[in-house]
């Protein structure tokens, strides 16, 4: 199923909106308009961090597993039997 | 037994349900602030891109959770392109448009020429146009203009997409406005009801005569409601009709056309289709022409509303189409999700985002709501998934 | 008398709505070979799983008696502790991890923190010799073949101590070979003392191994079998078990057999592979098939019998095609369309009904009309009702088990899935039907429905293809054979005139170079 790659990296695309997100956080670390603290500023870009990355690699590890569902029908070539 | 059959319902109907409860969230945090008319106002006509977009997202995700990262930079191109042929060369309305239109057109072949018949993955195709559209808008603005924003656009462009139908004062209680609501509620009891009817004429199963009044009752109340607000603040807004009529029009062709079952089966088993006889390439092409020419219109409501096209426009668009079909039920594999998941999906999204602007939140912190409601989507995509194993 | 190491007593098991298993019992004498054979449906991996502890205690009715003491499992760990493993019928490998770590997931030598994986790879040879693997423990599970893979599966079993082995047929993706080579080292195992429970629809394997057999049909217990006289107990007397009347035909006759003019005709067909080129899979192949008859194509794997009609059903795999088409007597360029072929009435059905043949997320009244979506909308605008009433016509037409066309065709048995692709290439309403393995993986009650429609199919006059891997099938269905192996038709028999022996000359004859 194409389906399976297509997730990935839809997910792909969320974990790296999320480091996106970090980015912003980050850059705005000058801003005076801000209210938010340097403390949870940390915090959240943590969170987000971890957050992307941990996604993305489960997005790679669903990649590569539609991968070799698509190589698994090849295996079943072996059910033709002479019965 | 009715607690029973009212928990199912919830559970049935679980973004519903989350919709009104963040919605009483905020109504609370604002202390009624997202009750006003004016707020009702800004929830349509801030989101409109919204659904607009979504509509053609759930198209494409619908073939197998393919997506289009390109319509937020398309819409800041397109607003460069339409300010420099409306303000700058003074061209007229009518014209405009529909070289506007003619232009997503031609970007929604090229696309879908690319992904459907190229075979180019089309996040990497659209990838393309998010980092290129903005910087040749961003240059076609400075090029025409000293404050690298176009303005304003001629009033008759902004009434088609911006405004009201049928203006009145705000102060005067609209008619018309409320009246259409009253209809339109009208209408949606007598469809239940008569479907219904013949449906059991026909010997099929339908929902008892309790379920079918509580289902059109809700919907009725809801409408009259959300119709007598806009009513007390000066009438239907305009885009108001352009989502209308998207969502009514993508609603028929994902549930009632031989072409919007195309998508189902594409996305569901793209091989089975294929087998089946479905032109499988001829609907991942129609899936990104598409996609084109409703980012083309949602453009449309955008710059009539801002009165400018300027360099930031468009900005996080995708993201937030994206996110309105996921959390609305549309699956990240494809082959399943309704018109209606995506319209719940992007009211609860308009909701987070009105809620946070009124409650004056600090972009920081609404940049750190949009990525919690993002990552909750994903995981209960993820759980769904592991589930159905 | 020897000992008994498992009895299950009164077992009964409900889902909502139905119930799954209804006062079964079994007993399973140690060191034996205990065969459970059934219909899809009828109970028996639902019984493995009450055994195993996948439906634990308290979720059924009944005792589990194991070495004398009743057992009351809540998980499968419990089970696997008094050293009952169950073997499932889809592999539970992970392909990118080597064996050693397969064998021991979840059950790693060495401490919680630090795994001894000196350890855990020469335990894990030691098992891999026992089932007669010779690759390192070391090696990528996704680089052995298929039949390697269920020999892990053993070994996993073997490495948790198994007193009673449970397997859920074992050899359902094995080849011929493979299979064989299982049954065997199943008999070694019975020889150093361990008791065995096979799960299987081969028929043909029950007899070879099974000591005794026990026939569940719709959640009771039937009969029990004893295989240890001096024949061993004939398909036929498993079958007369497992559906409840006589089958002396299990092919069912073919009533007013009337053959007419050549339908289609296909002339120097020639296919070239999609990826090599220079590889012909199908070559200069020329058949014919008239009205109302049934037209087997027998031939090994890899002969090419898939590749030629999905070439036909408009060139929907190959490439460099060349040859001629004739339907109805005139030529026809067919493009390279599936929506072409089937507008000249060919249809296709595939022999992966899961993998691309429905759309196992949708229900079964979509998957019925998806090939004829015209028939029920006018102007592109689908008629429900229309829709629903064909599905519903088919359901009856055809005996699919459903509570309703609305229901979802994952859901349903394969049997239940291959009547629904059917259902949806005969609503196409085709002259040509192409069957390509129609009958794999479904039970035997299943598989003679599937061959009645077969019958009624050829006898309204349509052109039956009948493209299959088991010889019994072939011969009982057709009324001529193709032979074909290494993409060339090497023989063409009347029925009357083939028997098993001579339709593997051919093919032996006509191997190059073997």
């Amino acid at each position: 199923m194409n389906n399976g790659k297509t997730r990935a990296s839809l997910l792909g695309v969320a974990a790296l909106y999320l480091l996106y997100i970090c980015y912003e956080l980050y850059q705005s670390r000058d801003d005076p308009n801000t209210t938010m603290t340097p403390a949870v500023r940390i915090i959240f870009i943590a969170l987000f961090v971890i957050a992307g990355i941990g996604l993305l690699i489960y997005a790679v590890r669903e990649w590569r597993r539609s991968r070799t569902d698509d190589d698994q029908p090849a295996a079943q070539d072996d059910k033709n039997s002479l019965k | 037994m009715d607690k029973k059959a009212i928990l199912a319902a919830l559970k049935k109907n679980a973004m519903l349900v989350v919709t009104v409860l963040v919605y009483l969230f905020f109504l609370i945090l604002t202390q009624g602030g997202i009750f006003s008319p004016s707020s009702f106002t800004e929830l349509i006509n801030q989101n409109a891109y919204v659904y607009i977009l979504g509509a053609g997202m759930l198209m494409c995700m619908l073939t197998g959770g393919n997506i289009d990262l390109s319509c937020g930079a398309f819409v800041c191109l397109l607003g460069a392109f339409g300010g420099v042929f409306m303000i700058v060369q003074g061209m007229g309305t009518g014209v405009s448009i529909l070289l506007l239109l003619l232009i997503g057109v031609l970007y929604g072949v090229i696309l879908g020429y690319l992904v459907a018949y190229v075979h180019i993955p089309p996040w990497i195709a659209t990838l393309a146009g998010y980092l290129a559209f903005r910087g040749w808008g961003t240059a076609i603005l400075s090029a025409n203009s000293k404050t690298g924003s176009l303005a304003p656009f001629p009033v008759d462009f902004q009434r088609l997409f911006y405004g009201r139908v049928f203006p009145t004062d705000k102060g005067v209680f609209n008619w018309p406005c409320f009246l259409f609501g009253l209809l339109a509620a009208c209408l949606i009891i007598f469809v239940v009801f008569t479907t219904r009817k013949n449906r059991l004429a026909k010997g099929y199963e339908a929902d008892s005569v309790k379920t079918s009044a509580l289902k059109s009752g809700l919907g009725s109340a809801a409408i009259i409601l959300v119709m007598t607000k806009l009513a007390m603040d000066g009438g239907i807004p305009t885009t108001l009709l352009w989502v209308a009529g998207v969502v009514l029009i993508y609603s028929f062709i994902t549930s009632k056309t031989t072409i919007g079952r195309h998508f189902y089966v594409v996305g569901g088993n793209m091989e089975a289709a294929r087998l089946s006889g479905v032109n499988t390439r001829r609907i991942m092409f129609l899936a990104y022409l598409n996609m084109a020419i409703l980012t083309a219109i949602a453009t449309f409501t955008v710059i009539a509303r801002s009165q400018s096209a300027y360099a930031d426009v468009g900005k996080n668009f995708e993201m937030d189409a994206i996110s309105a079909c996921v959390v609305g039920g549309v699956s990240a594999s494809g082959g399943a999700g309704t018109v209606l998941g995506m319209v719940i999906g992007a009211t609860l999204i308009g909701i987070i985002n009105l809620g946070m602007s009124l409650i004056s939140l600090d972009a920081n912190y609404q940049r750190v709501v949009k990525g919690f409601v993002l990552l909750a989507a994903v995981v209960f995509d993820i759980m769904s998934k592991k589930r159905a194993k | 008398m020897a000992k008994i190491l498992l009895e299950m007593k009164n077992i009964t098991k409900t889902f909502p709505g139905v119930k799954a298993l209804d006062n079964v019992n079994l007993q399973v004498e140690e060191g034996e070979i205990h065969a459970l054979v059934g219909e899809n449906g009828a109970g028996k991996s639902t019984l493995m799983n009450v055994l195993s502890g996948i439906y634990p205690y308290g979720t059924y009715e009944g005792d589990i008696i194991y070495d004398g003491q009743v057992c009351k499992f809540s998980n499968i760990k419990d089970s696997e502790k008094l050293g009952i493993v169950i073997i499932h019928q889809e592999l539970a490998l992970v392909p990118e991890m080597t064996i050693g770590e397969n064998m021991y997931l979840g059950n790693e030598c060495g401490h919680r923190f630090a795994i001894d994986w000196n350890k855990t790879y020469s335990e894990a040879d030691k098992y891999l010799k026992m089932v007669g693997l010779t690759e390192s423990s070391k090696v990528q599970v996704k680089t052995i073949g298929t039949g390697k893979q269920q020999l892990v599966e053993i070994a996993k079993a073997l490495a948790k101590k198994a007193r009673l082995l449970i397997l859920d047929e074992p050899t359902s993706s094995l080849n011929e070979e493979d299979s064989r080579a299982l049954l065997d080292l199943m008999l070694s195992f019975k020889k150093q003392g361990m008791t065995m429970i096979i799960i299987t629809h081969k028929l043909n394997e029950v007899s070879y191994v099974a000591d005794k057999i026990t026939v569940i049909r719709d959640g009771t217990t039937i009969e029990t079998i004893d295989n240890h006289g001096k024949e061993p107990v004939s398909e036929e007397r498993i079958i007369k078990g497992m559906v409840g009347r006589e089958m002396t035909n299990r092919f069912p006759k073919r009533e007013g057999v009337k053959i007419g003019d050549i339908e289609m005709e296909v002339s120097h067909w020639t296919v070239h592979h999609p990826l090599y080129p220079e590889r012909k899979v199908v070559d200069d192949v020329s058949i014919y098939v008239r009205k109302g008859e049934v037209v087997g194509i027998y031939g090994l794997m890899g002969a090419g019998r898939t590749e030629l009609a999905m070439s036909i059903f408009g060139q929907s795999y190959g490439t460099n095609f060349s040859g001629e088409l004739k339907l109805n007597g005139k030529h026809v360029k067919l493009k390279k369309s599936e929506a072409d072929a089937i507008k000249h009435k060919i249809a296709y059905v595939t022999e992966d009904r899961k993998g691309n043949g429905l759309v196992l997320s949708q229900s079964i009244k979509v998957n019925t009309s998806l090939a004829n979506l015209n028939a029920i909308s006018s102007k592109t605008v689908i008629d429900g009702d229309k829709e629903y009433a064909v599905a519903e016509e088919y359901r009856n037409k055809l005996r699919i088990k459903t509570p309703s066309v609305e229901q979802l065709v994952g859901n349903l048995s394969g049997g239940n899935q291959q009547k629904v692709l059917l259902a949806k290439w005969m609503f196409a309403e085709p002259d040509v039907l192409l069957l390509d393995e129609p009958t794999r993986g479904i039970d035997v009650g299943a598989k003679y429905e599937i061959y009645c429609i077969i019958n009624d199919l050829a006898a309204a006059g349509k052109c039956v293809v009948l493209i299959s891997s088991e010889l019994p099938e072939v011969l009982g269905m057709s009324d001529r054979i193709y032979i074909m192996n290494e993409a060339r038709i090497v023989g063409e028999m009347k029925a009357e005139e083939a028997t098993q022996e001579n339709i593997m000359q051919v093919i032996l004859r006509s191997g190059r170079g073997a």
